[in-house]
Formats: structure tokens, sequence, C-alpha cells
């Protein structure tokens, strides 16, 4: 044989293996990335989509009118370590003794098995304490589940709806541009369906708070541009049709309902 | 048995090692190719046992191109190219076994031809030995047995005496004698005795050029010095080729006998003191060398 | 290679008997409830593996890096390359040659390890062995097609072995740092890190990286999958580009 045509031969066939090779490798790979990004469990029709980060643990939390829930990573987690979550989902039931000190988990909590959803193990929390930045929830009954190192813990219809966007791949990865995850607290609100807002940014680092908000008209624009304006720590950036960014010290909020008191009072 | 070798040049970077030869040998017999060293004798024995790439042409063994096909191509080439060298850590037994196996033959068959072959080269006495312990002379040997194996119709030998004593050498062109009435035997050397006793035809090559191709009529020139009479000496049967007044070079052109040129010599009036066969070759190189030389 | 293998083999089992208990403290995240045998039995597997990741590395460049580079500088390709047989047959035995000698090295190892975690668990998760067992065959495959392809470029033996050495450790490392830099990912597509798996089919932990996972669960079918396909990738790339190298090698 020509020796050109045995090379050209040799790199043929080589590249008729290689090149859907690479194509399965890498859609593998885009796939397993997917996997390993924490709103890959959050729903594409989420309103709320946020992300925590606070004192060494974060999550991201996402909700809509019917169902909420929040992703853990499990190898972030540091108050409640996987291993206590693994023998809660594992075990029948646990007594407090089985928590470390720091956690924010009460003695009455019990765990056991709920029910089996599209080959998903769902688990059930009753009667839950919890605290976690100001934020307290008594005696809830919670449901969990877990892949692929990830926890979702959220209402039923929120696991189911996680499962859900796990499988059909219609998942809020698209939406991790909101997000900044070097703030302490990152939202987004968007989808709002009132008559005062479309969506709703904002990133709280330390003090500062930084947000974005465009609203459905001039009016109520014009209003929160008066309560801004009058707000001790608080500066506009920018104002651009209905969009208008702002800083915020939130120091200078008494409580968190000082931002909606004035908005409504306006 | 044919080697066609149709235009083959080689290029290392700046350095044209060979440029455009072309030759065609057939049937049994010696093709001696003859130059000074660094002339590129090895590397077109190179091209033609495949262990370089020409450039540009290409070398034909009984018709097959070497390079698109070598493996049937060299099915009947044997070959000695270069100092020989073989994996360290096998006999010289293993290493003929190796190389016959290779080739196609069975192991009852290989052990009868590695015995045969060793006899005919005299290595026999150390294959039992690994062959990082040879000398180069030991190696020589077992290389000429691992081109003599299998019975190959062709014969590729790249300086075969080189490092042998002088009765290896004498024992080397005794089998290259014996072979080449019925083997094709491809020769490089660069000592004009030795391209004397063994070529049919001969092959000059100097700076990468064949500047001279053909056989060799040993038998038919011969010199005579002596008083060379006659200027309008003619001869029957025989050309002058060259011719002072103590010496004649002769061509025999028919089937002259010598006593016959003697006698007709003595007739013209010229004194002989000797006649000899004429080294052609060594003409032949010196001219062709020579002549190279000048126009470079 | 022979004596290196039996030397790493004796110093994990001696390790794997003095240190059991360690085991409970790298697991020491779980209850005891939730630590089986059968875990503790996969972590020591993934201990062991974690050093066999390496060994087809070591063996491949001892027995695959002078596989063409040594014909020329031994000058041995004036005599192999003048015989009646083509460049890719000759390549192919060489490959042939140099497979079985580095899976029979890596496969003392990869028995004793089996031996001593019966010994040690009295289990042993077969499947995940012979996961693991398959996996480093196929990367014994793509590693020493890797030398080869390197090989096939020196007429050297030493420039063979430091250039595939240098690759692998330095620039393959190098390359997955940077890309965790940019990226905050490792690039499953390096060889070093399509490896791990072997590992990984046991405990899927790998604390070696910029993105590390932790799961005491074996690694997910898609991530076997895609590292199967990068091995795969590297052996016939490398293959191909040997082959097409040692087919115009003249030995001068």
């Amino acid at each position: 044989m020509n020796v050109f045509l045995k090379r050209l031969l040799i790199i043929a066939i080589a590249l008729a293996v290689i090149a859907p090779a690479i194509y399965y490798a890498i859609t593998l790979n885009n796939a397993n990335q997917r996997q390993s990004d924490p709103l890959y469990y959050a729903p594409s029709d989420t309103n709320v989509l946020g992300y925590v980060n606070y004192n060494g643990t974060h999550f991201y939390v996402y909700a809509n009118n019917r169902s909420y829930g929040l992703i853990f990573d499990t190898s972030s987690l540091s108050n409640v370590n996987f291993s206590r979550i693994s023998s809660l989902m594992h075990g029948n039931g646990m007594n407090g003794s089985t928590f470390n000190s720091s956690s924010n988990f009460t003695s009455k909590t019990n765990i056991s098995l709920y029910a089996d959803y599209k080959d998903y193990n769902i688990y059930v929390i009753r009667n839950l304490s919890f605290a976690f930045i100001g934020l307290s929830i008594t005696n809830q009954t919670l449901y969990l589940y877990e892949s692929n190192g990830f926890i979702v813990l959220g209402n039923l219809n929120g696991i189911y709806e996680s499962i859900n966007a796990t499988l059909s791949s219609r998942n809020a990865i698209g939406y991790s541009g909101y997000l900044n995850s070097s703030a302490n607290v990152s939202m987004a609100v968007f989808n709002v369906g009132n008559k005062i807002v479309k969506s709703v940014y904002f990133n709280l680092t330390g003090n500062n708070l930084t947000g974005s908000i465009r609203f459905l008209n001039y009016t109520y624009e014009s209003y929160f541009l008066s309560a801004i304006s009058n707000m001790k720590g608080a500066t506009i950036i920018s104002v651009h049709d209905f969009n208008v960014k702002f800083k915020l010290d939130i120091r200078s909020l008494i409580s968190a309902y000082d931002l909606m008191g004035v908005l409504n009072a306006q | 048995m044919n080697i066609a070798v149709n235009k083959v040049s080689k290029r290392y970077g700046d350095i044209q090692a060979l440029t455009d030869i072309s030759f065609e040998v057939e049937g049994n017999g010696c093709l001696v190719l003859l130059g000074p060293n660094g002339a590129g004798k090895t590397t077109l024995m190179k091209i033609m046992t495949n262990i370089i790439r020409p450039t540009s042409g290409e070398v034909r063994i009984n018709g097959i191109n070497v390079r698109e096909d070598p493996g049937r191509a060299l099915a009947s080439v044997g070959s000695l190219i270069e100092q020989p060298e073989f994996y360290p850590y096998i006999t010289g037994y293993e290493a003929l076994m190796f190389t016959c196996m290779i080739k196609g033959l069975s192991h009852e068959r290989c052990i009868s031809e590695v015995n045969r072959v060793s006899g005919l080269t005299h290595c026999r006495d150390y294959l039992n030995r690994k062959t990082k312990e040879y000398s180069r002379g030991m190696k020589q040997r077992v290389g000429l047995a691992a081109a003599l194996i299998g019975n190959p119709d062709i014969i590729i030998l790249d300086e075969p005496t080189f490092g042998l004593d002088p009765n290896g050498m004498m024992e080397i062109r005794e089998i290259i004698l014996n072979l080449k009435n019925v083997k094709l035997i491809v020769l490089s050397t660069h000592l004009i005795y030795e391209a004397e006793l063994l070529a049919d035809h001969i092959g000059i090559i100097d700076h990468g050029h064949l500047i001279h191709f053909g056989p060799v009529e040993k038998d038919r020139y011969l010199e005579v010095r002596g008083r060379i009479r006659g200027t309008d000496l003619k001869l029957n049967g025989v050309d002058i080729i060259n011719r002072d007044e103590n010496r004649i070079i002769l061509r025999k052109n028919s089937d002259i006998e010598n006593w016959e040129i003697i006698k007709a010599l003595e007739s013209s009036g010229s004194s002989i003191e000797t006649f000899d066969y004429y080294s052609v070759i060594e003409d032949l190189y010196r001219n062709s060398v020579s002549h190279s030389d000048a126009e470079s | 290679m022979l004596a290196l293998i039996i030397i790493i083999s004796g110093i994990m089992s001696y390790f794997s008997f003095r240190y059991q208990s360690k085991i409970n403290t790298f697991l020491d995240r779980f209850d005891s409830t939730t630590i089986t045998t059968s875990l503790k039995s996969r972590a020591l597997d993934y201990i062991w593996s974690f050093v066999l990741v390496d060994i087809p590395v070591y063996a491949a460049v001892f027995f695959g890096s002078p596989s063409i580079s040594s014909e020329i500088e031994d000058r041995t390709a004036f005599h192999i390359f003048s015989l009646p047989v083509g460049r890719m047959t000759i390549l192919s035995a060489k490959y042939a040659a140099a497979y079985a000698a580095t899976v029979l090295i890596s496969l003392i190892y990869i028995i004793l390890e089996a031996i001593i975690t019966i010994r040690i668990y009295g289990t042993i998760d077969m499947s995940s062995y012979l996961l693991s067992l398959m996996l480093t065959l196929i990367f014994i495959a793509s590693v020493l097609a890797f030398t080869f392809f390197i090989s096939s470029i020196f007429n050297r033996n030493i420039y063979a072995y430091i250039t595939v050495l240098i690759i692998y450790f330095l620039v393959f490392n190098a390359v997955d740092v940077i890309t965790s830099l940019l990226y905050s990912t490792t690039s499953p597509f390096l060889l070093n890190n399509a490896a791990n798996i072997i590992m990984e089919v046991f405990v899927n932990i790998n604390l070696f990286t910029f993105s590390p996972t932790i799961s005491l669960s074996p690694a997910s079918a898609s991530k076997i999958f895609l590292a199967v396909a990068v091995m795969i990738i590297y052996l016939v790339a490398s293959l191909a580009a040997a082959t097409v190298l040692f087919e115009n090698k003249e030995a001068k």
C-alpha cells in the first residue's frame, strides 16, 4: 500500500475512534459538572433563589408559592456533619446524644424513611426545631433526600420538584449568574407576579447590601427612590428606566421589615 | 533475482547524501559498490533494505517496492548493514533463531539452518554466549550468518570483511565467491583488490553520485610491459586502450588467446617483459573519482 | 522492576496489618453503627489503590519508554528494520510484550491487595475490586501507548524516560492546577486524573484536587465511563501517533 495512503488510513481510523470518544467524554463531563452544581437540584420554575454563607456553612435556597427547599453540599456542612445526617437517614431514629454539642437539632427530632419516589429515598424529619441567623423553626416536619453528595431539605412539594428537576434537567443552573457566591447572602426574586416589582436581586456581605429592583411602573419606583433617599446609610447607585440599583448599610435598618414598612407607608 | 534502483535521492537536512542514483542488476553474480568513505554506499544499502527512506525515488526488489511492501520485498533478502548489533541479553544462537523464524521458517528448519550458517561463518564456538560479550569480529561473523540464514536469493553486505582478521577476510571472500554463482550479491567496499576479486558488476559512487556502473570484464583487459614497438601496431581481435613506449593496455573483443597476442606483439618488434591482467577496476576508480573531484 | 514491586507490596502489607485500627480514624466521620466491615475493606483497598495508580506508570516507563528509542540507540534497528516484517507488526509485538510485562508486574500488587484485605477483614467487595482491576488494565494500555508515542519521537532512551516522567508528573499536574485555579474544577481529561478512578471505585474520595470529593459511596457510573473514555482517547491517539512516527523511523 502506498505510504501516504497507509498514513491516512491510520489517522482516519484513529479519528473515527477518538472523535466520538471525545464527544462522549465532554457530554458525560458536562452532565457530571451539572450534577455537582447545587442549582442542579433546584427547579427551574422557582421564584426565589438564594445563597447563604454563614459561619462556614453555606447552602442554596429555592422557593415558589407552593414549595421550598434548602440545598446543602455535604462537604461544606460544619455544624451538622454528614455522618449525622447519614445516621439519621440510615437509622430508625435517634436521641439528642447522637448529635454534637453545637448541633442545632433538638432532642425530640425523629427521622425515618417516608417514601420512595422515582428511585430516590425521601426521609421525613418530624418535630424539627432549628435556629439559624435569627430565623427559627419550631416543631416542623420537613422532608429530605440525598444525591451525589448533596442534601435537599424542604417541604414535600419542594422535594418532589427538586427530584423532578434532576430527572428532567429543568433546573436552575441557568440562574447561577444571578447569585454571587462570594457574598454572605445573595438572593434573587423573579417572576414575582405582583403589581409592584418584576424582580429583586440583592447581595449582602458583612453589613453592606447591594441590590437591584426592577419595578413595573414609575409610580412604585418613585416611591422607592423617595424612601431610599430618606434613609440613613442608603445610596442610589443608578436608575435606568424601571431598574434601580442601590446600596445600603443594614445597620441603618431597625429590623428586616423597616424597608417594607417604609414602602408600605409610601 | 532483480534489484532496480530508480532515481533514488537522499537528503539529510542540508546534506545531499545521494543524488538520482539509478541502476538495475539481474541474475546471479556480485555487484560491488566501490567508493571512498562517505560516498553514500551505506546510505544506498540502507535504502535498499528499508532501514532508511529515500527522499525521492524507489527501490524495487524482484519488482516489489521496498518501502511500500517491505515484508514481501525483503522476504528473499539477507543483509548485513554497518556493524551488526543484536539484543545484548540474548545469545548468538537465539539471535539467529529469531532471525530465522521471522523469515517464516519452522523451528526445526531453523535449527538446521542455524547449524549450517554458523558452520559456514565459523561462529559456532561462541553462539551460546550473550551477544553483549562479543567482540567486533564475532558480531561480524554472526551478522553474516544472520544474512545467510534462510538461504536468501539476494544478499546485501556492507563491508562484510570489516573487523575480521586476515583469515576471516579470506574465509568471507571464499564464501562470497562460492555464493555468487547462485545468488545475487550486492557488496560495498572501499578496497579495490576486494572489488577486483569479487565483482561481476561495479558501481562507483562518489559524493552521492553514481559515476560509473557496468559489468566488469576482468579477463578481457591485459597490461603488457616491455619495449613496445610499432606506431601502427594493429592487432586483430584486440582493442588498444592505452600505449606508450613501455606499456600497452589491451582489451580483447574476441576469443583470441593470450599467446596469440604475445606472438603478434613480438612479431611487430616489441619485446615483452611482463604480461598480466589489467586492474580495470582500479583504473576506473581512479579516473572516475578524480574526474568527480575535478568537477566538484 | 519486580524487586521494586515486591518491596512496595511488602511495605503496604506491613502497613495494612500494623495500622489496621487507623482505618477507623480514616473513616472517623461515621458512627460505628455505619462503619461496616465491607466499608472498612473498601477503605483499605482504596488506600492500596492510591499507590496502585502510579505503579503502571513506572512500569510503563520501564518497559515502554525504551521500546523504540533503544532500537536506534543500540543500533539493533539495522538488523530489525531489514527483516521481512512490517513496522506495524514490530510495533504491535513490542506493545504486546510491554503490556504483558506491565500487567504481570501490576497483578502481583493487585493480587496481594486482595489477599491482605481478605486476611484482615475476611471479606472483599468483589465487584469494586474487579472493576478496579479492569480499569487498571485499561489504564496500563493507555499509559503504555503514551510511553510508546514518546519513545517513537526520540532516538535515545534517556530522553524518552525523562520526557514521559516530566509530562506525566509535572505537566499534567501543572495543567491540573491551572485549570483548577481558573475554572474551579478538576479537569477529567488529564490521564493522571482519569487514573484516579482506579481508587475511586472503592470510595469516592479525592482530596488532592481543588474541588475535592468526599463520599463513601463508590464513584458513579458516569464518572467511570468518563474516565474510561479519556483513557481510550489517550490509547488510540498515542498508538496512532506512534505508528505513524515509527513507520518513518530511520536508523541513521
